[in-house]
């Protein structure tokens, strides 16, 4: 499913004296099958952003199409329902979502809201838990007894168990060890490499996850799209991402700072991993 | 859902530096007391005009936007329309205004209706000005310092008002946090919009054991961060906020004073 977002403009609290406009004339596509990023300082608008993609906020203005559901200010409630099985929102902190007595059932609350008979819930949710690297013998506990790693992969399975088409995810890794981080993401790039209909939408402030996994990079500051494009194009542009107060990561800015330095116009920067960064290295130390 | 909750402007602060802004909390909690009683006092019209007067007064004072404020009381609006009308077609004595069908007003049901209606539009707005224009914590501090001589009945003002101030302070904490559990429901397929009420009541359990869970969770932060900074109780602590008597404050409890006082006189001496 495609996403566009035309000319949106999203408004909290209209006509109050606390009234802010979080989002102004906000242009965006997300097409099909595709892995997009979007970064940006707290309260840049980003989370405004990913709530008008499954309806849980209607935009003041404009229109946001999801394949063939359109959104507007007029939207009915029960029209946007369908929609929300094919997004799937893993907000920050899921694991705070978590309420059924045992895991294998707040699992399949998800697939039993849209209308999954129970069996057939429990068998997906079966499949999602171990998908997330939960064991069988945790299924019938009460998600409170978990570890937080463990529940945060729960929160993660009971999201995966609509089958979704779309995946939101707002800062998935907050707050888990760097070997957990590495595995829930890696966990998200193979969900999406599975089919060819799936795409991820993910918020972040770690520039190293936004480089490794984003083909596309949206940068939101101040309610406004500032940059869009390929990953390739939007972290060469050092500068300016630096002057809206965000990062590159730490390989990128290593080989910015040998172009400068040595002054050898041949070094590439556009390299978004460690392997290809090393390479590069040793290309420049071969030319010496 | 959202509506519901964005519309709602009881127990609001909205930023302001208006001349009731700065006003004392004491002085704010004493002029309120002294206006709630004293309306009753009396059914005099001249006592009920004055009592709008102040009302509109303080609010035109208080600088807060009338367009927000009136979309809030939409709810109260509703239930003083409903008691003005009941007043008027329960009324059944005095002299004959017109008849309809079967209805017969009367002049009486008509004033009295108008007086009950005016005594709780005006005892609503004061309420919400006070909160409308005091933070929770000042309100708290206020309350604390007017009922300390409580303290000598044994009665732990000093605990009483900090568990307040405790809960004030997290109402908006659990607001969002609510907000952000109904969301990731929803998400997930949770329709809190249909179904019959058993089944919506049902729903709800998908927001309130998460919301239970972290609010234990935050009480025990709390109490490891309170302890972790010494805080033992009341007994001598000083206060980093000082109230400070303003000469508004001495005006403003005059007025109501006056209000008061003009209330007891015509209640009992005329």
């Amino acid at each position: 499913m495609q996403i566009k977002a035309k000319n949106i403009v999203y408004k909290y609290m209209p006509n109050t004296p606390f009234e802010r406009e979080a989002l102004k004339q906000v242009n965006v596509t997300f097409e099909e099958n595709s892995y997009n990023v979007i970064i940006g300082r707290t309260g840049s608008g980003k989370s405004t952003l990913i709530q008008l993609i499954n309806g849980l906020l209607q935009p003041t203005e404009g229109k946001m199409e999801i394949g063939e559901y359109i959104i507007s200010s007029k939207t009915k409630e029960k029209d946007i329902f369908s929609l929300r099985r094919h997004v799937g929102m893993v907000f920050q902190y899921p694991e705070n979502q978590l309420f059924h007595d045992t895991v294998l059932q707040d699992v399949s609350f998800g697939p039993i809201n849209f209308g999954v008979p129970q069996g057939e819930a429990e068998e997906i949710g079966r499949n999602a838990l171990s998908r997330v690297g939960i064991s069988d013998m945790l299924f019938n506990r009460s998600p409170f007894e978990l570890s937080g790693g463990q529940m945060r992969r729960v929160a993660i399975a009971g999201v995966l168990a609509s089958e979704p088409k779309i995946l939101i995810l707002d800062e998935p890794t907050a707050g888990l060890d760097p070997q957990g981080q590495y595995e829930i993401m890696e966990l998200f790039y193979e969900w999406y490499k599975e089919r060819g209909d799936r795409s991820v939408i993910l918020v972040t402030h770690q520039m190293e996850e936004a480089v490794k996994y984003g083909q596309n990079i949206v940068v939101m500051n101040n309610g406004e799209l500032e940059m869009c494009g390929k990953r390739e194009e939007v972290f060469q542009q050092r500068d300016k991402l630096l002057q809206l107060g965000l990062g590159i990561p730490d390989t990128v800015k290593l080989l910015h700072l040998l172009k400068e330095t040595s002054g050898d116009k041949k070094i590439n920067t556009a390299k978004f991993d460690l392997y290809n960064t090393v390479e590069e290295l040793l290309m420049f130390l071969e030319r010496d | 859902m959202g509506d519901m909750l964005n519309n709602n402007i009881i127990g609001q602060y909205v930023p302001g530096d208006s001349y009731i802004h700065r006003m004392d909390p004491r002085a704010k909690l004493i002029c309120i007391v002294l206006f709630m009683v004293f309306l009753f006092f009396s059914s005099h019209p001249l006592i009920i005009a004055i009592g709008l007067f102040i009302t509109i007064v303080s609010f035109y004072l208080s600088q807060v936007p009338l367009r927000f404020f009136l979309k809030g009381m939409r709810l109260i609006g509703i239930i003083i329309l409903f008691t003005f009308m009941m007043h008027l077609i329960i009324t059944g004595e005095g002299s004959i205004l017109f008849e309809v069908f079967f209805i017969t007003i009367y002049v009486e049901g008509v004033i009295e209706g108008f007086i009950i209606a005016i005594r709780l539009l005006t005892l609503v707005t004061m309420a919400s000005l006070l909160t409308l224009t005091t933070t929770s914590v000042n309100l708290a501090d206020g309350m604390e310092t007017l009922l300390r001589p409580l303290e000598k009945l044994r009665i732990p003002i000093h605990e009483l008002a900090f568990m307040m101030s405790i809960a004030l302070r997290f109402i908006p904490t659990l607001l969002g946090e609510t907000r952000k559990i109904t969301n990731a429901q929803i998400s997930r397929g949770a329709n809190f919009s249909t179904g019959s009420l058993i089944q919506r009541v049902k729903k709800f359990v998908s927001i309130l054991v998460p919301l239970f869970v972290r609010s234990f969770k935050r009480a025990e932060d709390l109490a490891v961060a309170m302890e972790a900074r010494g805080y033992t109780g009341g007994n001598q602590r000083t206060k980093f906020r000082k109230l400070q008597w303003g000469w508004i404050d001495t005006i403003a409890i005059i007025v109501f004073l006056l209000f008061s006082l003009l209330a007891i006189t015509e209640r009992f001496f005329s």
